[in-house]
Parts: structure tokens; C-alpha cells; sequence
């Protein structure tokens, strides 16, 4: 496994700085950046389950946004109210947002379930392209099936509240905290931290405990893991269940960041920028995930919003390359590097630095010889 | 029953340009264990050199250009960048997603020179159409169904008596056998990169000509339709695409035809109708309809 | 190992920038402060301000598509409206201010479209442009807490009751009817006539749709509908299914080289009967494509937003501003429309300032006070913004395709007292 900081007391303070920085952001970004960390958080959450599958248990997926779509949409349809104010708005079942999201998340791994079949019986890239499927079929039923998803224009999704505190800019109507006003992104982003935690603290377990490494052991070979009495068809299954509800609780989160969400945000491309972020991470790495899904999804955004600072980027509009491009441009430049150059993605540029910082001799003039391992 | 047929004789000169392009997918997978998403700007580049040198060259020539183009193109993309990551064993997962990034890069600088402008690829057929027995199919399907032929039996030819060809197969077979008796490998591999090219530059110009009307920012997206086409027959064989490509061309030309008595299941099925076929091909026959079992153990 | 210190480093250098740019944001709570209506205490005027205005400038969001599959019809805009504001500042501007332009580009993503109206939203007084009705329907909520004014870059009916949205002219329901009216005024289609349509899903397919079914119900006809996506580009299958049903005319929700499309395989496949196209179907760009010819004998285009060549003054100096800045670009109706939206904007503003008020209420008000002007011609009618829930304008331009700057040439204005 990875390797550790050298002192577990430097490590916890690390963290602990960390979470602080975090928990004080709202106070200080503006709206922009609020938005941008719910995206990357929702995608986070996501990435986390994309990664549990392919890396760990080696099952090649491109239907992840499939999955993302049930949990946004089922959140939205279980929570939105059964008899909507707004005439032709898309109706829903009423539960409290809770149930609505533990519901949506359920749905999800129930999907996930009935596609394990087929993964069991497909291998490899077989598996990958025919998941391709699910975007399709799901993208057609987001634009067709309208009383349920709103069609073309997509539906509402009602904001999260708990135990009476609503996660939207009212009710309490002015929560003010020391000068700020704590309005619907800033309650949202401490929501997303929790999600995150959970879903890193399980993804952790996950991956240590038996069934996480049956999982590995099928992945690496499905001879070997049958051999070892490991049932290859019951954890390709519960591998894909499980990413499928990290997918959907995504996709809860990516409604409330939303509060609206149309088909456009779950298609083709979607699918495959999940992949990117967990490569880009490293294949197997839950914080590589993480990084790889901020990285990505920050990435156009904060590239427009300082375009004019840019040598060779135009202003938007003129004649030239656009920001919006020049981060296409970097998003494939950095998939083609990292494959090439850091084929452990970020997570293992992260290892790499901390071995070097162990290793590193008095003087920098000469480098120590690493052999790859 | 006329319908039918017409749909039926729009579905297959379709299917011939999907297959053109399952082809190269194919030709890559087996030389190279690469799933080429790449493939898709490539095509846009064969349009799109089409479009801008047929006024100076003329059609023909500017085809030709655009071939040996796309072909050059091809093979540095897997001499450069695909090349180091399978020296080092990348796996099939990895590789795909290489050129996946390879695909934004190429695809971004194309649409950002096509910038707001539709491209004609002046391709001499115009909007003439031929009638056959009541069946209307434009000229340009007939041509590229000719060139689809012509190409798929010349490439069947090589296949089996060029030494290319029969490297090829080796090499696909058993790579290190191969290597052994002298076969150069990354030869063979920049060769089948390159004939991938040459026909995604074909397929990039039947697919931009009549009855579409040239090229757009969104003709990368073109050549990911025949990706179903591509895996349904089988992702190592080359009859598998051919077949695949047909397929697929009929069955999105008869949900198209058939739309109106088919709206109960929402309309725009076209869409996701290759994807529906693909996914009941695999669950009947896990590895397509001709693939070989062995090449899903990675 | 140099290889992946270099990469180390880069992904370090990155991650500074970054940081410090986060940093550099500073502490928001003076910001939150800035808006509001504090009231101008500046000697200029006595004008209320709030967000995006300052005593010398107005700030304007472009929220649009320059990248992604509709940057081929965001570009233009985007330089019409430049163009204008060029111009009008030169003149000094509105309300004493000059007028600055932050033009996004969300490249078709909803998701970046959001993010990018967190940030216009602290910074605007109203939207200048908004395109894509994905990124419209994600936004609408937000739009009306904020009490943005934003002026789409499309003609849906469905967003007419909504007070925060401005559509500049006729709607696509009646662009479609008006087109289908003219066509039988000219004894093209007769009483019971059958009309197929090929139309985009989404709003601006089912609008459309909405005006050919309404044609036909008037006229005891009826329609064949066909729906297709963004991203299909051979019409064959779906011309063959309706010249299998036989139809009278051919109406078209469509993008431009859908139009080619459609038009040159039912040319080419005996299906010479008339299609009516609504505004967005023309690019000039058509006449070049294998369909030109048949295109400028079967299309009829119908739109509110003045031709490139229209011979009126407002278009007129669009038109020489254009091919004086980009004498080398294609002349698109796109251009027109975007100096049309600057020269709307500048009218809600200019009421705005008159009614003292430049806040976002102010200037939503002011431009449902609009009432009675053509813009010199840059829209085929006077436009009426203070019946709201209903279309600025009945009337459209009917043109059809020609070899002149802007490729159309007007047949007729269409609509309006006559169809009522």
C-alpha cells in the first residue's frame, strides 16, 4: 500500500489543517468559487464510486453518468411536491428530502444490480462499450419520459433540509455569520463536506476489508479469485452496486448544487470525463479520484474566469483561441501526459514526492537512483 | 413494402460508411490491442482537408491528400504517443483512454478552425439521386458504397497474401512468435494505424457529403455512432465491422423510416437504437458476433 | 527521473496558481455590501443604482456559446452586440455611463453555465445575452431571485410569462404560423393542407411545432411529425417518410445544415413542395452546399430579426459596422440580431435612467415599458413588452434565400392585424 509520512502526529496535523481550511472557506470565497467546489465535490463523490469500480475491481464502466442521472433525478422526483404549483411542472412522491435521497441512492444500487448480469457476462472493453448502452438508453428516456423527468427542460430539484433547517437561502431566512450571509451555496457546501467524508471513510474500509479485496483478487484474475473461493459473478455485482450508489448520491448532490437539473448534464461525454478524472488520479486511489475530479471539473471554469491573464488565450468572443478551448486543449494534453509520463496518476506523483522527501540526501546536487519498483 | 425497401437501400449505402469505419477501429484493435477514439477527429480531418483543398485541387485529388493525410496523421499518433504507453505494457483500459485524450486535443483545434462555417467537401455527385425500382438513393451512397466495397476487398486481398497482411495476422496472433521470425512490430502497428487512417479520411468525406451538408464543429461526433458497429461484429474482425456496419445502417435507417408508427417508444429513437442492438449482440455473444473468445482476456 | 520532476513541478506551479488565486479573491463580507440599492451618491444623476452599475459604467453578462455545438450561431451575435456597443459608446454611451460587455462562453454545458452566472450575477446589471434553453431552464430560477433581465438568443413561447425573460420580436410558434399563412396567401398550400414537420426536440422544435399544428387546425389540415436531434445530419429517412405521407409543404425546426439537408434530399427526391424554415434554419453559408440551388427555389424563411441586407437604417448601419470591423467574415442575420439585442437593452436602459432607476427591478420595469418601436427596422414590426405573457410582435420577415451580403432577400412582412 501507500506510503506513510514518516511521523503519524505530522500526518494528523496535516489533516487537521486541512479540514479547518475547509470549513472556513464559505466565509471568505465568493459565490464563484462556492458553485465551482459543490460541482467538484459532487463529482468527487462520484469519482470515488468510478474508481471502487475500475480500479479496484477492474470493471471498465462508461455508463457511470447513467447512474449519476438516477440520483439526480430520482432525489428530485421522490422529494418534488406530488401537486406542484407551477402548472406542467413534472410531480413527485413528497417524501422528506432525507428519504428522498437515501431512496434516490437506493434506486441507484438497485439499477446497479440489474445490470450486474450483464457485466458478469461481458469482460473488459466488451463490458466498457456496451455500458455505453445505458447512457443512450438513459438519455432518450430523460428526453422522452417528460411527466417523470421534465423532458428537454428538465425538472426542479426541491433543496435539502434536515430535522427543519432548510440547505437553501431560506428558512431561516437571514443566517448570518459574522457578517456573512449564510445563504443556499454556503449551507450546500458544508452538506457536500459530510457526503465526502462518508464516502471516503467507507470507500477506505472498503477497499481494506474482505470483500474489498476479493474484489482486487478479480480484478487482477478471474481464475485465480474462483480458485480462492471468491464468487466472481456476487462481487462483480456488488462492485457495480456499490459505484452506482456513489454515482447516485453524486448525483444527489449535483441536483441541490444545480437546484435544476436538465438530460444535457448526464450524457456521452459526461460518462467518459469521470474516466478522465480517475486516471488522472490514479486508477485505484480514492484521494486520486477526488483530486482528479476537482482538477477536472475546475479546471474550465477558473481557466475562463482569468482567460485575460493568459498568454496566447483570447478574450472570449475575439479571434483565437478561447479559454473554454485552451482547456480542452490542457483536459486532453493532461489525460495524453499522465498516461505517458505518471501512469499512477496524481496519487502516484503524490507517493513519488513523499518517498523523494525521505530520500532526499543533504546535498541536491545528486539525485539518488531510484529503480522503478 | 416500398418503404421498406428504401429504407432498407438507405440503411445499407449507410451501413457501407459505418462499416469503413468500424474497418479502421478494427484494424487497430488487432494490430495493436488500442480502442481507437481517436478515430473520430481523424475522420473530421480527412473531411476538413477535403473541404479546404477540393476548390484548388479538385475533388479527387484533394481525396487523395486527404488520405495520405489521415494516413501520416495516423501513425505518428501511434509512433509518438500510443507507442511509448504499449511498450510499457499499458493495459487495454489505459491505452483507450490515451487516445481518448488525443481525440480532445485534435478535435479541439479542428472545430476551433472550422470556427462558424459550414464546409462543403465539393464532392462532384452533388444532390443527384438514382432511381431504381421506385427506390430513390443519392449518388453519393451508391459512391461510397462502391469505394466501401472496393476498399474492403482490396484491404481483404492484402490481408491475406501481402506480406503485410500475413505479418499482420501474425502478429496478432502471437506477438512474440512474430517477433521471433523477424516480424517488425512497430512496423506493423504504424502500417495498421496508418491504413485506419486512410479510411477514416474516405469514410470523413461519403459521411460530410450530400445528403449532409459539409463540415460542421460537430463532425467528430460522427464517427462515435459507428462505434456499436464496430463491437457488435466483434472487435478483432475485420468481416465482424463489415457486417456491424450493415447492421447498424439498416437498423437506424428503419427507425427512421418507421418513426412515426414507432412513436409509443418516444421519438428520435435513431439514436439510441445502435446502442439497444449492440447490447442484446454482446448479452447473446459476449466477445460480437465474430470475435474471437480469447482477446477479452487482458 | 528528470522526466517527472519536470511534470512534478508543473502540477506544483499549477496548484500555487491556483491558490493564489483563491487567495486573492480576499474576504467577502465588504463585497456583499457593494449592491443593493444604496443609492447613488455620485453627482452624475439621480439615479438608483445596483449591481453592475457605477456612476460611469454599466456592465452587461454575455452568457453564450462560442465553442460548443451552437458557437457557429453565438459568434455573430456576440460580434453584433459588441459592434453596437462600440458604436453607442463612442456616442457616450447610456444614462451617462459607458457600457461594458463580459461575454462567457459556456461551450453548451449547463454545468459551466452555472458557474459562470454565480460570477456574472455579482457583476451585472442585466444579461445581455443568454443562449441555450438547457442553460435557460438551469438558470430560470436563479434569473428571478436576481431579477436578472436576460435577453435570449432564442424565440420560445413557453418562456413568455416568465417577467425576467426578453425575447426580441415574434415567437417561433408564430415565425412558423406566419411563414405557413404566406405560403397560402401565395396559393402554395389550400385548405386542408397536410404539412410535415421536422423539428428539434426542445423548445425550440415543440414552439415551432405548436405554430404549424395551429396553422393546420385553422385550415382544416393536419401534421406529420418528425423529431430529431442536435446532432442527426442526413435528413434522407426522414424527408422518404414524408413523401410517403405525401405532404403539401415541409415545415423546419431545424439548424442550418439540417435545412440543407432536408431541403436537397426532398429536391433530389421529387419532394418539391415548399418548406418553411424559422429563423434559425438560415445560414448563408447554405448556398454554397451541394443544396443551394434547390434551397432558393423551396425555402421561405421566416424571422423576426432584420436580413443582414435589409434596406432600413438600423440595419443598415449594422451592416456597414460589420463589414467595416470583419471585412473578410460572412455576413449572417446572427449579426443583426446581435446588434438588435444591444440596441433593445440600450432602449430598457435608457427608460431605466429615465425612470430613475438602474437597479435590476428598475431595468426589468423600465423594459416592460417598452412599446412601440421597430429599433429603425431591425425587427420586422413595432414590439410591444408591457402585455407580458405575450409575444413583443406578431410580425415576422418572410425571405428567401438569394445571392446578396446575408444571403436572403424579403419577400413580404407577414402577420400581425392581417392573421387576427
Amino acid at each position: 500500500m501507500s506510503e506513510r509520512l514518516r511521523s503519524p502526529g505530522a500526518r494528523r496535523a496535516l489533516l487537521l489543517v486541512g479540514l479547518v481550511v475547509l470549513l472556513i472557506v464559505p466565509y471568505f470565497v465568493e459565490a464563484f468559487w462556492l458553485q465551482v467546489g459543490l460541482f467538484c465535490i459532487a463529482a468527487a463523490i462520484a469519482a470515488v464510486g468510478l474508481t471502487l469500480l475500475v480500479g479496484i475491481a477492474g470493471q471498465l464502466s462508461l455508463a457511470h453518468a447513467f447512474f449519476v442521472a438516477i440520483g439526480a433525478y430520482g432525489y428530485s422526483y421522490l422529494a418534488a411536491d406530488p401537486t406542484p404549483d407551477i402548472a406542467d411542472a413534472p410531480a413527485g412522491l413528497g417524501l422528506p428530502p432525507v428519504v428522498a435521497m437515501i431512496g434516490a441512492v437506493l434506486l441507484a444500487g438497485v439499477a446497479g444490480a440489474l445490470f450486474s448480469p450483464i457485466a458478469g457476462r461481458l469482460r473488459g472493453i466488451y463490458l466498457g462499450l456496451a455500458s455505453l448502452g445505458l447512457i443512450f438508453i438513459g438519455q432518450h428516456i430523460l428526453f422522452n419520459a417528460t411527466a417523470l423527468t421534465g423532458g428537454f427542460n428538465g425538472r426542479d430539484a426541491e433543496p435539502f433540509g434536515l430535522f427543519g433547517f432548510s440547505f437553501s437561502n431560506d428558512n431561516p431566512d437571514d443566517l448570518v455569520v459574522l457578517g456573512v450571509r449564510y445563504g443556499m451555496l454556503e449551507r450546500l457546501w458544508y452538506l457536500g463536506l459530510a457526503l465526502l467524508a462518508l464516502s471516503w471513510w467507507y470507500a477506505r474500509n472498503l477497499v481494506a476489508s474482505r470483500p474489498g479485496r476479493a474484489m482486487q483478487q478479480v480484478r487482477d484474475s478471474e481464475v485465480a479469485a474462483s480458485v480462492m473461493g471468491v464468487s466472481v459473478p456476487v462481487y462483480k455485482g456488488a462492485a457495480f452496486t456499490v459505484s452506482s450508489m456513489y454515482a447516485a448520491l453524486g448525483g444527489v448532490f449535483l441536483a441541490l448544487a444545480f437546484g435544476r437539473i436538465v438530460p444535457d448534464s448526464f450524457g456521452f461525454l459526461v460518462s467518459i470525463d469521470f474516466l478522465v478524472m480517475i486516471v488522472i488520479g490514479g486508477l485505484g486511489s480514492i484521494w486520486g479520484a477526488v483530486a482528479g475530479a476537482v482538477l477536472i471539473t475546475a479546471l474550465p471554469p477558473v481557466l475562463q474566469r482569468y482567460a485575460d491573464a493568459l498568454p496566447l488565450v483570447v478574450e472570449a468572443g475575439g479571434d483565437g483561441l478561447q479559454a473554454s478551448q485552451a482547456a480542452r486543449l490542457l483536459y486532453g494534453a493532461a489525460v495524453v501526459a499522465v498516461l505517458i509520463f505518471a501512469p499512477q496518476g496524481l496519487a502516484g506523483l503524490g507517493r513519488k514526492l513523499a518517498a523523494r522527501r525521505t530520500l532526499r540526501p543533504p546535498t541536491t546536487k545528486v539525485q539518488p537512483k531510484e529503480h522503478t519498483a | 413494402m416500398n418503404q421498406f425497401f428504401t429504407a432498407l437501400a438507405l440503411g445499407l449505402s449507410l451501413g457501407t460508411i459505418y462499416a469503413l469505419i468500424a474497418m479502421g477501429f478494427v484494424i487497430v484493435f488487432k494490430a495493436t490491442n488500442v480502442v481507437n477514439f481517436a478515430h473520430a477527429s481523424v475522420l473530421m480531418l480527412g473531411a476538413y482537408v477535403v473541404a479546404t483543398t477540393s476548390d484548388d485541387l479538385g475533388f479527387y485529388l484533394a481525396v487523395l491528400v486527404a488520405a495520405v493525410v489521415c494516413a501520416v496523421a495516423a501513425a505518428l499518433i501511434d509512433i509518438v504517443l500510443v507507442r511509448p504507453l504499449r511498450r510499457r505494457r499499458g493495459g487495454i483500459d489505459a491505452l483507450a483512454i490515451l487516445t481518448i485524450g488525443i481525440n480532445v486535443v485534435l478535435a479541439t483545434e479542428l472545430t476551433r478552425r472550422v470556427g462558424t462555417d459550414i464546409l462543403p467537401t465539393g464532392a462532384p455527385w452533388g444532390r443527384d439521386t438514382v432511381e431504381f425500382l421506385g427506390i430513390t438513393v443519392p449518388q453519393t451512397r451508391i459512391a461510397a458504397a462502391v469505394a466501401a466495397t472496393i476498399l474492403m476487398a482490396a484491404f481483404a486481398v492484402a490481408f491475406k497474401y501481402s506480406d503485410w497482411g500475413i505479418a499482420m495476422r501474425s502478429t496478432a496472433a502471437d506477438p512474440e512468435t512474430a517477433a521471433l521470425m523477424g516480424v517488425r512490430l512497430s512496423r506493423i502497428a504504424a502500417g495498421a494505424w496508418a491504413v485506419s487512417g486512410l479510411l477514416a479520411a474516405i469514410a470523413g468525406v461519403f459521411f460530410t457529403s450530400f445528403p449532409a451538408s459539409g463540415v460542421t464543429t460537430t463532425t467528430y461526433l460522427l464517427a462515435l455512432t459507428a462505434i456499436p458497429a464496430a463491437v457488435l461484429g466483434g472487435l478483432d474482425s475485420v468481416v465482424g465491422a463489415v457486417v456491424g456496419g450493415l447492421v447498424i445502417g439498416v437498423a437506424v435507417s428503419m427507425t427512421t423510416s418507421y418513426q412515426g408508427d414507432l412513436a409509443f417508444l418516444g421519438r428520435g429513437l435513431n439514436e439510441m437504437v445502435p446502442y439497444v442492438v449492440l447490447l442484446l449482440v454482446l448479452l447473446w455473444r459476449p466477445s460480437g458476433l465474430f470475435g474471437s473468445k480469447e482477446i477479452t482476456r487482458v | 527521473m528528470i522526466r517527472s520532476t519536470r511534470v512534478v513541478a508543473g502540477w506544483l506551479a499549477a496548484g500555487v496558481v491556483l491558490v493564489g488565486a483563491v487567495a486573492g479573491c480576499g474576504g467577502k463580507g465588504e463585497e456583499s455590501g457593494g449592491g443593493g440599492d444604496g443609492g447613488g451618491g455620485g453627482d452624475t444623476a439621480q439615479v438608483k443604482t445596483g449591481p453592475g452599475v457605477t456612476d460611469s459604467q454599466i456592465t452587461l453578462g454575455l452568457l453564450t456559446d462560442l465553442t460548443g455545438v451552437f458557437g457557429a450561431l453565438g459568434k455573430p451575435i456576440v460580434q453584433g452586440t459588441q459592434l453596437y456597443w462600440d458604436q453607442q459608446n463612442k456616442n457616450g454611451g447610456v444614462c451617462n455611463r459607458q457600457v461594458k460587455l463580459s461575454v462567457k462562453d459556456h461551450g453548451y454545458d449547463p454545468q459551466r453555465a452555472v458557474v459562470q452566472y454565480r460570477d456574472l450575477s455579482q457583476n451585472v446589471a442585466a444579461l445581455q445575452q443568454l443562449l441555450g434553453s438547457p442553460m435557460t431552464a438551469a438558470l430560470l430560477s436563479q434569473l428571478k431571485t436576481d431579477q436578472m433581465l436576460s435577453v435570449l438568443a432564442a424565440w420560445p413561447s413557453g418562456l413568455l410569462d416568465q417577467e425576467v425573460v426578453g425575447i426580441l420580436g415574434a415567437t417561433y410558434d408564430i415565425e412558423m404560423y406566419n411563414a405557413l399563412n404566406f405560403l397560402k396567401q401565395q396559393g402554395q398550400l389550400k385548405q386542408g393542407a397536410k404539412i410535415g414537420h421536422i423539428y428539434f426536440e426542445g423548445d425550440y422544435g415543440e414552439s415551432g411545432l405548436e405554430g404549424s399544428k395551429r396553422f393546420a387546425e385553422e385550415n382544416g389540415g393536419e401534421v406529420v411529425e418528425q423529431k430529431i436531434k442536435a446532432t442527426d445530419e442526413d435528413m434522407s429517412g426522414q424527408v422518404a417518410a414524408l413523401k410517403r405521407e405525401d405532404v403539401d409543404a415541409v415545415a423546419l425546426s431545424t439548424s442550418p445544415t439540417q435545412t440543407a439537408s432536408a431541403v436537397g434530399v426532398g429536391a433530389a427526391q421529387g419532394l418539391t413542395v415548399p418548406y418553411a424554415g424559422n429563423g434559425p434554419t438560415w445560414d448563408p453559408a447554405l448556398l454554397k452546399s451541394p443544396a443551394g440551388e434547390a434551397v432558393k427555389k423551396l425555402l421561405f424563411v421566416s424571422g423576426s430579426t432584420a436580413p443582414f441586407n435589409k434596406d432600413a437604417p438600423g440595419p443598415r448601419r449594422a451592416a456597414e459596422a460589420f463589414t467595416s470591423k470583419f471585412p473578410k467574415e460572412t455576413p449572417k442575420v446572427s449579426v443583426q440580431l446581435g446588434w438588435a439585442q444591444g440596441r433593445l437593452m440600450s432602449e430598457a436602459l435608457n427608460q431605466a435612467c429615465e425612470n430613475g432607476d438602474l437597479t435590476r427591478e428598475g431595468i426589468v420595469k423600465a423594459f416592460h415599458e417598452i412599446q412601440g418601436t421597430d429599433l429603425d427596422g431591425l425587427v420586422a414590426g413595432p414590439l410591444d413588452y408591457t402585455n407580458q405573457g405575450e409575444p413583443a410582435s406578431q410580425v415576422t420577415h418572410i425571405s428567401q434565400p438569394a445571392d446578396a451580403p446575408g444571403g436572403l432577400k424579403i419577400l413580404a412582412t407577414a402577420g400581425g392585424n392581417e392573421s387576427q
